[in-house]
This record gives C-alpha cells, sequence and structure tokens, in this order.
C-alpha cells in the first residue's frame, strides 16, 4: 500500500535537506511511499489534508512555525479530517510539555533538529513496519474501530483485533492483538457496542466476551474454551448448546 | 478390615471424643485463671497426633473458622502449607517420642479461606490421662514479614541512591572542571582574535556539553518519592552503563500519595516494568527506554516504553510465560497480583508505534482498597 509523505517547515534550507533525506530513505529501503508534498507554508498542508483524507499519509511537521498556523494546530486539524495519519514532529528541542502532545495528538515520533540522515531512517523504517503490521492490505478507514477510555486517556481499539474482553472486580480487561488494555465498563455495554459492529462476539460466559475467529479449541467438558493465546475462556452452563452447536 | 480392628478403631473415636469433650469441660468448668487460655491474645492450639482436640478464640481468628465445631476432631494438617509439611514431621518425633518440647520456627498455614499466612509456632508434650497431646502457641507475622521486606527493598534503593549521588557528585566536579576549561580556551581564541580557529573549537567542545542536553537526571529531583526517586536513579544508571537512551520526563513536581498506591508496590511493579523495558531495548538497533510521568487533578500516569528486537508476544507475558526465562513472566505475574488489590489502578500493556509500552494509571476519584 502507497503511503504520501507530505513535509513542512518554514526554514527553506531545512525544508531542502529532510526533503533530500527522506527521498534518499526511500529509496534505499525501498519504501513504498512517496513525497507528495513539501512545503513553507502550512496553509498548503491543510489543504491538501481536506483533499486527500481518504489516503494513507505522513506528515513530518516542524513545531514552531512563525505564523499564525503553527504546527500544533495544524496538527490537531489533521487529526480531525484523519484520525488514522501518521504524524512526526521536527523540534529543535524536546521540552517537557511536548509529551503531553504525543498523548493527546498520537504523534509517531519526535525528531530533533537538524534530523540526521540515520534519525530519519530509523523513523520511517519504524514507521513502514508498523503499518505493515497494523493495517496489512486494508486501509485503516476501513476497518472498525471503538473507542475505549483507560483512565482519562483514550485508545483506538480495532474491533477485529480484540481476542477477548474479561471482566474482573470493576474493570474490564480487553486483550488485543496488540496488548491488554483495561478500562471500567460493563461486558452488557462493551456487547452491544461491538455486536452493532461485528457478528463475531459472542458472551460465552458472565465475565467472559470472546471474538469466535480466535477460539482454538472447546473444551464441552470442562466448559472452557482455549484462545490461540492458548489464554483460557470459561463457557457458561446456558452457553454449552451453543457451542455444541458450532463444533456439531 | 478385621472386625477387631474396627472395634478397636471404634473405641479410639469414642475415646478421643470424650477426650475433646473433657477438655473443653475442663477449661470452661475450671477456675477463673484457667478459662485464661480461651481469651489470651495469642492462638493456641491442643492436638493429639494430627487431630485437633482444642483451639481458642485467637487460634480460631487465625485460620479465619467461623465455629470451632468446624475444627474440632478434624485433621489439623489440612491448615499446614505444603512447603511446611516435612518440618512439622521432624518435630513431631521429638514431640511424642522423646517427649520434648520444640522451640519456636516459622511456618506457614493456610486458613480456612485460603489465606498464606506466615507464623511462628512453638509446642510442648503435656500429658492428659495415658495420652500424649501437644500444646502450640502461634503468632501471626504475615503483616512482620512483609513490613520487614518492604523495608529491606527500601533500604537496599537508599543505598544504590547514595553511591549514585556519588558518582554524579563526581561527574559534576568534572563537568565544572570541563566548563572551566573551556571558558579559558575560547578566551585564547578571542584573546587572539583567531576567528577561524575559534569555530573549529566551538565545534569541537559542542560534543563534551552533549551530557548538559540530557535533562533525566534533573527530572528526578521532581519526584518527591524517596524510594521512588532511589528506583529510578539506580534504572537510569544501569541503562546508562548499558549504552542505552534512557529518557525520563516528569511534569512539574509529583509526590505519589499512599491514599493511591503503597510506595513500595509501586517500586515492585515499576521495578518490574524498567528492568524488562532495559533488557528488551538492548536487543533493539536504537536502544531507547523512555519513562514519563504525568501528574493532573484527576490522575496520575506512569508510561514505560522501550524498543524492541524481536516483537515481545504480548499474550504469552499476559500468562506469566515468558520467552526471556522463568524470572521475567514472574516479575509480570507478582505485578498483576499486586495491582489487581487496587480498583483506583488500570494497567495497561500494548504495542504501539513498534514501540512496547507498559502504563499504569492511578486514578484519583478513587482512592486504593489496599490504602
Amino acid at each position: 500500500m502507497r503511503t504520501n509523505i507530505v513535509i513542512s517547515d518554514d526554514e527553506k534550507e531545512s525544508l531542502s535537506s529532510n526533503c533530500l533525506a527522506v527521498s534518499r530513505c526511500i529509496e534505499a529501503s525501498h519504501i513504498d511511499a512517496k513525497i507528495t508534498l513539501c512545503t513553507t507554508n502550512p496553509s498548503e498542508v491543510l489543504e491538501y489534508s481536506k483533499k486527500y483524507h481518504t489516503e494513507l499519509n505522513v506528515y513530518i511537521l516542524d513545531i514552531n512555525f512563525n505564523k499564525e498556523l503553527n504546527g500544533l494546530t495544524l496538527a490537531r486539524s489533521i487529526r480531525e479530517q484523519e484520525p488514522y495519519a501518521y504524524i512526526i514532529f521536527l523540534t529543535a528541542y524536546v521540552q517537557l510539555s511536548m509529551l503531553t502532545f504525543k498523548y493527546k495528538l498520537k504523534v509517531f515520533d519526535f525528531l530533533i533538529k537538524p534530523a540526521s540522515f540515520q534519525d530519519i531512517s530509523e523513523c520511517l523504517k519504524a514507521l513502514t513496519e508498523d503499518l505493515e503490521r497494523s493495517y496489512g492490505k486494508k486501509l485503516p478507514v476501513q476497518q472498525n474501530h471503538i473507542n475505549v477510555k483507560s483512565g482519562y486517556q483514550e485508545y483506538d481499539l480495532v474491533v477485529e483485533d480484540i481476542i477477548y474482553i474479561e471482566s474482573y472486580n470493576q474493570k474490564l480487561i480487553i486483550h488485543t492483538k496488540e496488548g491488554c488494555l483495561e478500562t471500567y465498563s460493563t461486558l452488557k455495554d462493551m456487547e452491544t457496542e461491538l455486536s452493532a459492529l461485528s457478528n463475531n462476539f459472542c458472551r460465552c460466559h458472565k465475565s467472559f466476551l470472546v471474538n469466535l475467529r480466535y477460539i482454538k479449541k472447546i473444551d464441552l467438558i470442562n466448559l472452557e474454551l482455549t484462545m490461540i493465546t492458548d489464554e483460557k475462556c470459561l463457557i457458561s452452563r446456558s452457553q454449552k448448546s451453543y457451542f455444541r452447536n458450532i463444533t456439531a | 478390615m478385621s472386625k477387631e480392628e474396627l472395634i478397636f478403631q471404634l473405641e479410639e473415636a469414642k475415646k478421643s471424643e470424650r477426650a475433646i469433650k473433657e477438655i473443653i469441660e475442663k477449661i470452661e468448668n475450671s477456675a477463673e485463671e484457667l478459662r485464661l487460655i480461651e481469651f489470651l491474645p495469642v492462638p493456641i492450639f491442643i492436638y493429639h497426633y494430627s487431630k485437633c482436640m482444642y483451639a481458642n478464640k485467637k487460634a480460631l481468628e487465625l485460620l479465619e473458622i467461623e465455629k470451632r465445631e468446624d475444627i474440632l476432631g478434624t485433621e489439623i494438617m489440612r491448615f499446614v502449607h505444603p512447603d511446611s509439611v516435612e518440618l512439622i514431621h521432624e518435630r513431631r518425633i521429638k514431640l511424642y517420642d522423646h517427649k520434648q518440647a520444640v522451640p519456636f520456627v516459622t511456618q506457614k498455614l493456610i486458613t480456612a479461606k485460603g489465606t498464606v499466612i506466615d507464623i511462628v509456632v512453638g509446642s510442648v508434650p503435656i500429658s492428659y490421662g495415658e495420652k500424649t497431646m501437644v500444646l502450640s502457641v502461634a503468632k501471626d507475622i504475615t503483616k512482620t514479614k512483609q513490613t520487614t521486606r518492604e523495608l529491606n527493598y527500601t533500604n537496599e534503593l537508599l543505598k544504590s541512591y547514595i553511591c549514585e549521588n556519588e558518582k554524579l557528585m563526581f561527574q559534576y566536579r568534572r563537568l565544572h572542571h570541563n566548563a572551566l576549561n573551556i571558558f579559558h580556551g575560547l578566551n585564547g581564541y578571542i584573546f587572539n582574535e583567531d576567528w577561524e580557529g575559534l569555530k573549529v573549537y566551538v565545534d569541537q567542545v559542542g560534543n563534551q556539553l552533549n551530557i548538559l542536553k540530557d535533562t533525566s537526571l534533573l527530572a528526578i529531583n521532581n519526584i518527591k518519592n524517596l524510594s521512588l526517586r532511589g528506583l529510578l536513579t539506580v534504572k537510569l544508571s544501569k541503562a546508562k552503563e548499558l549504552g542505552l537512551n534512557f529518557k525520563l520526563e516528569v511534569q512539574d513536581a509529583i509526590s505519589i500519595s499512599d491514599k493511591y498506591i503503597r510506595e513500595p508496590d509501586l517500586c515492585e511493579v515499576l521495578g518490574v516494568y524498567l528492568d524488562n523495558a532495559i533488557e528488551a531495548s538492548e536487543a533493539s538497533p536504537t536502544k531507547k527506554v523512555s519513562v514519563y510521568i504525568l501528574n493532573d487533578e484527576k490522575e496520575t500516569r506512569i508510561i514505560v516504553e522501550n524498543t524492541f528486537g524481536i516483537r515481545p508476544d504480548i499474550n504469552s507475558i499476559n500468562l506469566g510465560v515468558s520467552t526471556k526465562g522463568k524470572e521475567r513472566g514472574l516479575g509480570l505475574k507478582i505485578c498483576r497480583s499486586i495491582l489487581n488489590q487496587y480498583s483506583n489502578i488500570l494497567n495497561n500493556t500494548f504495542i504501539q508505534h513498534q514501540v512496547f509500552v507498559q502504563e499504569l494509571h492511578l486514578l484519583k476519584g478513587k482512592t486504593g482498597d489496599n490504602a
């Protein structure tokens, strides 16, 4: 899947050196990407995003523009239109406050200026790996997502990546292909939300909601499901016949 | 089993039942002094081999038993933790065969509700009629043991913290010395008005001052919890020794209250997280470990991020098995059992943007159950 790279910096020298580094890196590592825009004017970036928001874009932005529209406000507007675009910030110095932006804007990386060829190359390599893993051949916008709050932070989960959900005291533990996430919610709410997006989820037990795609083994004697990760989920008596029908 | 044997066993059973009744009656009907045993603030048991003949109030509390009938005449070994069974057998021989008292030892019990507790117990043989019974006095030291362990841990941390501080002081002296030299150097070029030479010189010394760009050490001072500060200092210097790119950022001054998590628990969990991160990042090309501590009125977030060589198998980590040997999986299992006690803490582990993230959310709206 081809990615588009947009680079923006208000200093001409730094813009051209970064453009050069990126294109050299694309060539050297055979990355399927091209630089589609290279500009000192942030409003051009915004226009681009409006026009091409359905494609997979990577934005490399300088934070400190000496204009009304700075890197952060620009990134915010991009995020509104493209929740899954990659944003990489260029900055003179990573200050403490940056990490908050990193989490609010889901920034892929910070590159400290002047960014060396090695910095850019490592960053783009990590990006392509991430891309292949998370989306495969599908564009992110074509997949179903849910928003989960863990504490006061929101996380974006791909519905089909959820392996199972388990309730523990007042918490839910969501096991996905990418890891584990805890949240305060009920299985009932989660079941309602997920069933609107996918038919693969089954409430096999009062404390478990499983994705049928990821079941490896059904053990009707011990009333237990083994997931592809070798984790075990319980089956309630009332659901026994349902699973018997599946296996039959 | 022959008829004779059966009758004999029945007789024996009757006898011991009678003995139990007698002991209880004796204690209940005896003079006030003797009744003290029932109300003594230490757990006391009397048993004949492994059959329980008497347990006072404190003993019932210790074993989390509600009614005395649930224990009298029953097998007492069921409360003994498998680790302590052998020890008890040795002591029995002394008690019954040699009629000798046995000194106090620590051993583990499992209560009726399944809690594992540590006790100190001492026993003496007593004669009851023609029978030899055993009287044991116990003391619950579970809390003491835990506190001692935590204190030792904190102590170790503080010791290494002090060592680290000495090293830092040395570094500071060197830097101080260096800065003066650089200043003299600059002065020399300026005095001679050698501007080209000055350019070259500034480029050269730039590298020496790279250390000033690292603000991790300053960030540590923002943490007001001493043992947490100790932990981070130690791990920071370990990472530096291994040549890792370790970054710590702390937003404002922060003090994490016991209300949200007990400090020894926090240090233990974070210690495991950091060890994992340091170990995994060593195998990666960029060797990055970043720790962020964010704090606002609603929650405190602690985020540990690291790069990795081989993509970690998240789900086997959750099962408590690890590709990196037994100990690591064990560490995460301990973390989970600690964190499960806190309903105000959410704990997430996942891979995002090719970085392994371990994070804790300490929510302030809900206070810790364990506090």
